[in-house]
Parts: C-alpha cells; sequence; structure tokens
C-alpha cells in the first residue's frame, strides 16, 4: 500500500472523533488565548474560535503513522513530540493572529488587519502539521527514500544554489 | 592550519550523513517559512488579490455549472443554484492559500527558475480546477445532506486539498529529477 494510502486509512479512523472534540478542543484554546492576553494587560473574549484544531494534530499523526519507511523509533519520537509542538504553534498563531484586533483596538482598524489575522489562522491548516512532520521525519525519511526523492532538500548530495 | 582549509572552503568537512540531512532539511524549512510569511503579508496588504481570486472563482463556478448544466443566478460574491440554495464565495472558497503552500515549498527548493515557474503555473492551474470540483461537489451536499456540510467542507475537502498540494509537489520533484537525468 502506498502512503497515500496508509494516509488516507488513519485519516478515516482518526477524523471522526477529531470531529467530535473539535469544538471543546477550541473553547479551551480560547479560553488559553484569553488567559495569555490578559497576562498581557489586554482583556479580551474570544467567543468562538474556529481554526481548524485540532486537526492538525491528527493530519500530522495520519502522516507519520503512514510513514511506515521511516525507523518505528523515529516514528514513536515524532508521535511524541509533534503533538505538543503543534499545540504550542497552534497558540503561537492565534496569540499572534489577535495582536493586531488587540493593539490597535479603539483606534482606526485598517482592513490589513482582518486579513492579517485570517491569513495568519490559515498557518495552522495549510502549514504547521507537513511542516512539523517533514522536521521530524524528513531527514530519517530522506535517507531511506526512494532514488527519486533522494533530491534536495531530503538528499546529501544536494548543491544549494536556489 | 586544518580550520584555516575548512574557512577557506578547500576542505570540506564530513559531517556525516545524518548532520547533512538535518542541515538540508532545516535549510529547506527556513525558506518555506520565510516564503508562507511574506506570502501572507502580500495578501494581507493587497486585497486586489483576494477580491480577484473571488471573482474569478464566482466566474468559474458559475460557468462550470451551467455547463452541466445547471440553473444558475450570480450576483457576487452570491451564487443561486436551482432557486434552492445560495452559496457565497469567500476568500476560503478560493484556491490562494494552496497555492501559495505550493509555491512556497517550490520556492525553498533549490531547482531551476525556469522549473520553479513550470511548477508555480501548472500548479496553481491544477488547484484553481481542484477547488472548483471542491465546490461543484459541496452543492449537492448543501441541497441533500446539509448535515455532513460543515465535516466535509471543514474537514474532508480541506485534507484533500492538503494532499494534493502534496502530491503536486512530489511530482513536481520527481519530473525535475526524471527532466534533469534525461
Amino acid at each position: 500500500m502506498t502512503w497515500t494510502g496508509r494516509f488516507c486509512l488513519w485519516m478515516l479512523v482518526l477524523a471522526p472523533p477529531c470531529w467530535l472534540l473539535s469544538n471543546g478542543y477550541q473553547r479551551l484554546l480560547a479560553n488559553v488565548l484569553e488567559t495569555l492576553l490578559e497576562l498581557s494587560g489586554k482583556r479580551v473574549s474570544v467567543y468562538q474560535l474556529q481554526v481548524y484544531a485540532p486537526f492538525d494534530v491528527v493530519l500530522f499523526t495520519a502522516m507519520c503513522l503512514a510513514s511506515t519507511n521511516a525507523t518505528r523509533s523515529a516514528r514513536w519520537r515524532a508521535l511524541l513530540l509533534g503533538p505538543p509542538i503543534l499545540v504550542v504553534i497552534e497558540l503561537l498563531v492565534v496569540t499572534l493572529a489577535a495582536l493586531p484586533a488587540v493593539l490597535f483596538r479603539g483606534g482606526a482598524t485598517d482592513s490589513m488587519v482582518p486579513r492579517f489575522t485570517h491569513y495568519t489562522i490559515e498557518t495552522i491548516v495549510w502549514v504547521s502539521a507537513p511542516l512539523i512532520w517533514i522536521a521530524l521525519l524528513g531527514p530519517g525519511i530522506s535517507r531511506s527514500a526512494t532514488p527519486e526523492l533522494r533530491h534536495p532538500p531530503f538528499a546529501d548530495r544536494a548543491r544549494w544554489k536556489g | 592550519m586544518w580550520r584555516r582549509l575548512m574557512r577557506t572552503g578547500r576542505i570540506i568537512p564530513n559531517l556525516g550523513q545524518e548532520a547533512n540531512s538535518n542541515r538540508l532539511v532545516a535549510r529547506f524549512l527556513g525558506r518555506f517559512v520565510t516564503a508562507w510569511l511574506l506570502g501572507i503579508l502580500i495578501l494581507s496588504l493587497l486585497p486586489a488579490i483576494e477580491a480577484g481570486a473571488v471573482q474569478g472563482t464566482v466566474a468559474s463556478l458559475a460557468v462550470t455549472l451551467r455547463l452541466l448544466p445547471v440553473e444558475v443566478r450570480v450576483t457576487p460574491p452570491v451564487i443561486h443554484v436551482m432557486n434552492r440554495i445560495s452559496v457565497e464565495i469567500v476568500p476560503d472558497c478560493t484556491p490562494l492559500l494552496p497555492v501559495l503552500a505550493l509555491w512556497a515549498a517550490i520556492a525553498a527548493f533549490p531547482a531551476s527558475l525556469g522549473w520553479k515557474t513550470v511548477g508555480a503555473i501548472g500548479g496553481a492551474t491544477v488547484l484553481w480546477i481542484f477547488n472548483l470540483v471542491r465546490l461543484l461537489a459541496l452543492v449537492p451536499l448543501l441541497i441533500w445532506a446539509p448535515s455532513l456540510y460543515s465535516f466535509s467542507h471543514l474537514f474532508l475537502l480541506q485534507t484533500a486539498g492538503l494532499l494534493v498540494v502534496c502530491a503536486l509537489y512530489v511530482l513536481w520533484i520527481r519530473l525535475q529529477n526524471r527532466w534533469v537525468v534525461d
């Protein structure tokens, strides 16, 4: 079975419970965000947070479980380290996304602010899980990859001319 | 003397396979994150890009639905389908962010400028088509199974989008290798 096949199978298993947990998890994330912003002296109420979480964690888990060409120890290490890192990224991203709105509160907010907030939040969807997967399993996979994939940045014979 | 030779590049230190791999992956990640941040900053500063993507998505979706043929009435950015549902196209419904993710990954990868351009244009085209298919799949769901809409929209199709981006990227690398070898 290919990597994609294994990934899809794991996603099928993990997605439904994640969907059920999603609202509660995002509420918890909103509470932590409120606390973090309060620490900096800004009192903010977050009514709803829709940031794809914890689907990024599930996505990462499925990617790790599907990566059978990485060693078992590397996969375990990734599965242990990855989710906490992703949670930290979620918190960093939502804090960064909320900052412009908090800092410029009461002032004339440019239309750039909501767009920046929106696009920053999308980082969780499109970037965080694949990025952490590459960071934790990329080097290991590259050494055991098929010849076609033994190429920069996953190869050792890379020449970085950009 | 050895240190001086290494500094001047006459002797390349053997860092070992693992260290070298780690270094290369770190460099790729650094470039990718920089390109992504630059991209979201440009998108935030230039609302015309977002507006253009929404307009383009509305137009192409309306044309595709009419070709199917489905009764459609367009009052941008809303599309009324069969007088039963109204679909509002928002920036999330456009392929802007998947395209940005692919472009950032392509920019972070060491390849010739020509090959990067081919990947960027080809990838954006495929992602635009995929996005249309995604929106077309959501229309019947909205009509006949609205309870499944949220799950499919937010999770299944978003994950499928991410898979398509990854698949296009791997394909681009493989084609480049084949092209270089040939």
